[in-house]
């Protein structure tokens, strides 16, 4: 089936076959690995990417679903090679340590920012982060960070 | 894992959706949010040779008042109705469930109707409709029936619907002004499934009082004797009696979450805690 969108600004257009997941599309095809795959069961969310304004989990759509889509993924937050706010407040408050997760959790964020849907709260913060799994337990650094960066 | 080889059909619109159905029976499976049907997929779980995808049908989507009535189309976003104005104010409960859906991500790409035809026990939504009394719309190639969703769910994972059908919407009657829900879920962890959920609804003016039990059972209930038998004023005495002979009608399930034993204490608490929530 053919796919036509855009990546990252960047029009694209392939033949894929209708079973790949766009995640595989983004990684394999197109080399951004950026984007990271964990349970391929929309559990740990370190495969989220924004389609069209919406975080989405990369594992649950299939390439061809975003025909005619504006995708975005991580890549796509240092616009030339400045790191965004959110990712220098990531690494002043340590919110990463093996970093599996985190252009996952940055892309949901991102997609929150975009949507004037900040956590208000630390309370809120923790809601949220629930749905990126984080297996080196480094959740506090994230809590501070999206803090600081306020809604 | 990777999804079993299939092919995808991208309807624009209705008719085009239900001739595709029509056409593959049972072989298609029709994709909306697909946040349930995509991991069952990659694992294997479920591998349908034809997908008929409907995010392209935009007639599926929208919420709108229609009279006593509200009208939420079944490829609505479930994020998009938890925002909802219309929702918040005149269906509190369904918003009070949706907050409990999934993540917000998930709650992103997932739509009400996805929830509501996967029939799965834990799930909020299906929880919500059949607490409210409301009813689902059932539409194939010449035809639209209605149906109340206490009827929809047959069965784990088991609906009414048919092959041939595409559950295009859920109808819900308008909460009246003042009236007070609760929403109370028991899971390990936040958008976890549940391990027993209750939904209450009270309403002062018509002193209308709806119960549902989920994630209990293999479909989510209507608490009957809770509903008939309830005293504002006399809540306090009664309470725990109309519980108790509710809880002890339900066949509960046991499953590798929590014993039916632990269902059955565990819902008990959850749905007193409920009921008062909603009318204290």
């Amino acid at each position: 089936m053919i796919l036509r969108c855009r990546v990252n600004g960047e029009p694209v257009e392939a033949d894929v076959a209708p079973r790949l997941l766009l995640v595989d599309f983004i990684r394999h095809e197109l080399k951004l690995t950026g984007t990271h795959v964990g349970c391929e069961s929309g559990i740990c969310g370190s495969c989220t990417i924004i389609v069209d304004g919406a975080p989405v989990r990369s594992c649950l759509m299939f390439a061809v679903q975003a025909d005619g889509a504006e995708v975005r993924t991580v890549e796509s937050l240092a616009a030339n090679n400045v790191l965004s706010a959110l990712q220098i407040a990531f690494s002043r408050h340590h919110a990463l340590q093996c970093g599996f997760c985190t252009p996952g959790i940055l892309m949901t964020l991102q997609a929150l920012r975009e949507r004037n849907a900040w956590p208000r709260s630390e309370k809120e913060a923790r809601e949220l982060l629930s749905g990126n799994l984080c297996r080196c337990t480094g959740y506090q650094g994230m809590i501070d960070a999206i803090v600081e960066q306020g809604p | 894992m990777k999804p079993a080889a299939f092919t995808m059909h991208r309807p624009r619109d209705l008719e085009d959706a239900l001739a595709l159905l029509a056409q593959h029976g049972a072989e298609a499976r029709l994709i909306a949010g697909g946040q349930s049907l995509v991991p069952m997929m990659n694992l294997r779980l479920a591998t349908p040779s034809v997908l008929i995808d409907l995010n392209g049908v935009d007639a599926l989507a929208g919420i709108r008042r229609d009279g006593d009535l509200l009208r939420i189309g079944a490829c609505t976003r479930q994020q998009t109705a938890l925002e909802c104005d219309l929702v918040q104010k005149r269906a509190p409960l369904l918003a009070a469930a949706l907050r409990h859906v999934g993540h917000y991500a998930t709650r992103c790409r997932g739509t009400i109707g996805g929830s509501l035809a996967n029939a799965d026990p834990a799930s909020e939504l299906a929880l919500a409709a059949i607490t409210l009394r409301a009813s689902v719309t059932l539409r194939d190639k010449t035809r639209a029936r209605t149906v109340a969703a206490s009827e929809f769910f047959l069965d784990t994972m088991t609906t009414a619907l048919r092959p041939d059908e595409i559950l295009t919407e859920i109808v819900l009657p308008a909460a009246l002004d003042g009236t007070k829900v609760s929403f109370r879920e028991h899971a390990r962890r936040h958008g976890d499934f549940a391990i027993v959920a209750a939904a209450a609804q009270h309403s002062p003016k018509d002193n209308r009082l709806s119960v549902g039990l989920g994630a209990i059972s293999t479909v989510p209930l209507i608490c009957r004797h809770i509903e008939e038998g309830f005293h504002a004023e006399k809540l306090a005495t009664t309470l725990d009696t109309l519980v108790a002979t509710e809880i002890a009608g339900i066949n509960c399930l046991s499953d590798l979450r929590a014993s039916a034993s632990y269902r059955s204490k565990l819902g008990a608490v959850c749905l007193a805690d409920c009921v008062r929530d909603a009318i204290l």
